[in-house]
């Protein structure tokens, strides 16, 4: 296979994406990202979930391309409540707050929602740019991986909850062999006899994801969200977008690339997401600031690095989401399930088996990006409208939405009850710390993980020793620990570093 | 009393233990030859799996019950802003609204019932206008037959007491 996908895959790559069917399906999702990112607390996975069920009967490239649109534009989409009530709409967009939020009360509220935009936009398509380059090479790496490999894949994509579980890894493994269980519900590839079934049909195929993510997130969301009954602060003033300058954009062209860089390096990084990216991409400008004094009181550079590192993250995540397989968070996961509803398995094999879905996606996240700054110039005073939606409205429409996409994926009212069941499942889980992601890329993550790990054994006639007598699995294995020790090592050297102070 | 209030705190982490024995038994229960290899045996990795669950779920808990004082780290995080008895109301009444939404559905069809639920479910969270509630109800209904039904051919509970409409 060739490294990198070639110039005539690119262009038919554009060809598809710039179809009618296409193109609308990559607008519907941007706008859907950012009406639904602009409101505090759902965010961009909450829009992402509600939309699977639609995108399973498009054809597949309209599809991701709809996913992908929503992922790119909710990232940006938080930075507007950041903006104006200095409340991140999405946790990405914490580190915009920093100095957005001053630059709004300031009287800058136009040139801040412009400046978040074009750095959302040349954050994600430089990105773009990085995915279609770096995801094939990665790729044609990973085709010489056999089942010892890929065991040792799915461990270390596990191992990411460590840093997704930040507050409790061992609450996060909890949480991962949960999904891995509920991926295990159904019929054994390997045997063909079925299993924690019960005897029921509607489980024969396993437990749908759709009715799992579904249940899981949006589910207890709405419970959360009936407790949370906070008053939302309204802007009165109606929102406009103002894009920086050309002579603006030259002056801090230096943050522009080093976000994109450090986005997009983080964002390759599984499980790391676009909350640590924004905060190291701010935490650079900062220190490289001839201003740094600025910084916290509404520097246009501060919320430059934040908003171009979190989308630029976005690209980072999808190469080793589409190339390896494995999702970095819970938005690459559901990616990642998307994909695999339509009978497509993501990994090394999809860019041999379909590169033109390849070039597609590819091309997608790249004119998502574009469409954004389009739609998100256009649609500004519109947010200022929804922000004001209430959520006696918002909370019963959005369990509408969830039954619908549920039950319409297999019309089956057994998958309803899935969803309300994990729904308080997940509100529980959310209640006693266990974090969420974890459990989605367990069950997206179990089949290839149960597969590789039980071939392997026959390969191995049972001898355990296969899984560490590879030496490319045992790098990955490396890798793996070091992802699951880190907080530990974290927390050890800050304790290091305290006890010499003290000495000092 | 400290024991009660670590069970309660704990509580998920007691079920996750009961959960990983029941998976270790229930993989007992499963289909498996005797004699047959470790690859084919489709139990040996849900087993697995359930004494992780059991293992991890029984060192915190462990921890967390001879745990002296001190913070309680594990306590549920309790709601900021309304008090226990209208949470608890907004959550059973809301919860009762879908669960008979959900029981009537497959008998009274999708157009008819739903207005009607989204309505009192918004009536119910509060909503004082009458007639932006109505609207709202009739316009998402319908904004969501189309989109489901007509644009994307994913069917919708139809019903017995009414036929299909379009």
């Amino acid at each position: 296979m060739d490294h990198t996908l070639s110039f005539s895959m690119i262009i038919q790559g554009f060809q598809t994406m710039f179809g009618p069917y296409q193109f609308m399906s990559t607008a519907f999702g941007v706008v859907v990202g950012l009406i639904v990112g602009v409101l505090p607390g759902l965010g961009g996975l909450v829009a992402m979930i509600i939309l699977v069920p639609f995108t399973v009967n498009l054809d597949p490239a309209a599809g991701l391309a709809c996913l992908i649109g929503v992922f790119v534009a909710g990232c940006y989409g938080g930075a507007i409540t950041a903006i104006t009530l200095g409340i991140p709409g999405a946790p990405v967009a914490a580190a915009t707050l920093l100095d957005g939020y001053p630059m709004s009360k300031a009287g800058k509220t136009p040139q801040a929602i412009g400046l978040a935009l074009v750095s959302s936009t040349l954050g994600g398509m430089f990105s773009a740019v990085v995915l279609i380059f770096g995801a094939p090479l990665l790729a044609s790496i990973a085709l010489r991986f056999g089942p010892p490999e890929f065991f040792a894949l799915g461990i270390l994509g596990l191992s990411t909850i460590s840093s997704i579980a930040r507050e409790s890894t061992r609450k996060g493994l909890i949480s991962a062999a949960f999904g891995l269980l509920i991926a295990t519900v159904g019929t054994d590839v390997f045997t063909g006899n079925l299993r924690f079934t019960f005897g029921n049909p509607e489980l024969f195929g396993g437990i749908p994801f759709v009715a799992t993510l579904m249940g899981i997130f949006a589910g207890s969301e709405i419970l959360i969200q009936l407790e949370r009954w906070e008053a939302i602060p309204v802007s009165v003033e109606r929102l406009r977008a103002k894009p920086p300058s050309l002579k603006s954009m030259a002056k801090n062209a230096k943050t522009y690339i080093k976000s994109s860089v450090i986005g997009t390096l983080i964002g390759t990084v599984p499980g790391t997401g676009g909350v640590i990216a924004s905060f190291i991409s701010y935490g650079e400008a900062r220190r490289s600031s001839k201003h740094p004094e600025a910084f916290g009181k509404g520097a246009e550079e501060g919320v430059i690095a934040s908003e171009t590192a979190n989308n630029a993250m976005v690209g980072g995540a999808l190469v080793p989401t589409l190339a390896l397989g494995i999702p970095g968070d819970a938005a690459s996961a559901l990616l990642i399930g998307a994909l695999m509803l339509h009978g497509i398995s993501p990994g090394p094999r999809l860019f041999e088996a379909h590169p033109d879905l390849v070039s597609a996606v590819f091309v997608g996240f790249f004119i998502a990006n574009l469409v954004m700054l389009g739609i998100g110039l256009l649609m500004c005073p519109l947010f200022t409208l929804i922000l004001r939606i209430k959520k006696d409205y918002l909370i019963p429409v959005i369990f509408l939405l969830c039954f619908a996409g549920t039950y319409g994926f297999r019309n089956s009212m057994f998958d309803v009850i899935l969803l309300c069941l994990f729904g308080l499942i997940g509100y529980g889980m959310r209640k006693f710390g266990f974090p969420l992601p974890p459990l989605v890329i367990g069950q997206v993550l179990g089949p290839m993980i149960e597969e590789s790990f039980r071939r392997s054994l026959l390969m191995s006639g049972g001898s355990p020793v296969i899984f560490i007598s590879h030496p490319i699995a045992d790098l990955i294995w490396f890798l793996a620990i070091l992802f699951l020790a880190f907080p530990y090592l974290q927390k050890m050297s800050s304790i290091f570093s305290g006890s010499q102070k003290d000495r000092s | 009393m400290p024991l009660l209030r670590k069970l309660r705190s704990n509580a998920l982490l007691l079920c996750f233990s009961f959960f990983g024995i029941w998976v270790i038994w229930m993989s007992y229960q499963l289909d498996v030859s005797p004699g047959v290899r470790l690859g084919y045996n489709l139990a040996f990795y849900p087993r697995l799996l359930g004494w992780a669950i059991l293992v991890i779920s029984s060192i915190i808990l462990l921890e967390q019950f001879f745990k002296s004082g001190g913070k309680d780290s594990e306590r549920i995080q309790r709601p900021q802003i309304l008090t226990r008895r209208a949470l608890i109301k907004r959550i059973a009444g809301s919860t009762l609204l879908v669960t008979l939404y959900i029981i009537l559905i497959p008998i009274v069809g999708y157009l008819l019932l739903t207005p009607i639920f989204l309505l009192a479910f918004i009536r119910f969270l509060g909503n004082k206008n009458w007639a932006m509630a109505s609207l709202v109800s009739i316009l998402v209904t319908g904004v969501i037959y189309v989109l489901f039904w007509i644009l994307l051919y994913i069917p919708l509970p139809e019903g017995i007491l009414i036929p299909r409409i379009i």
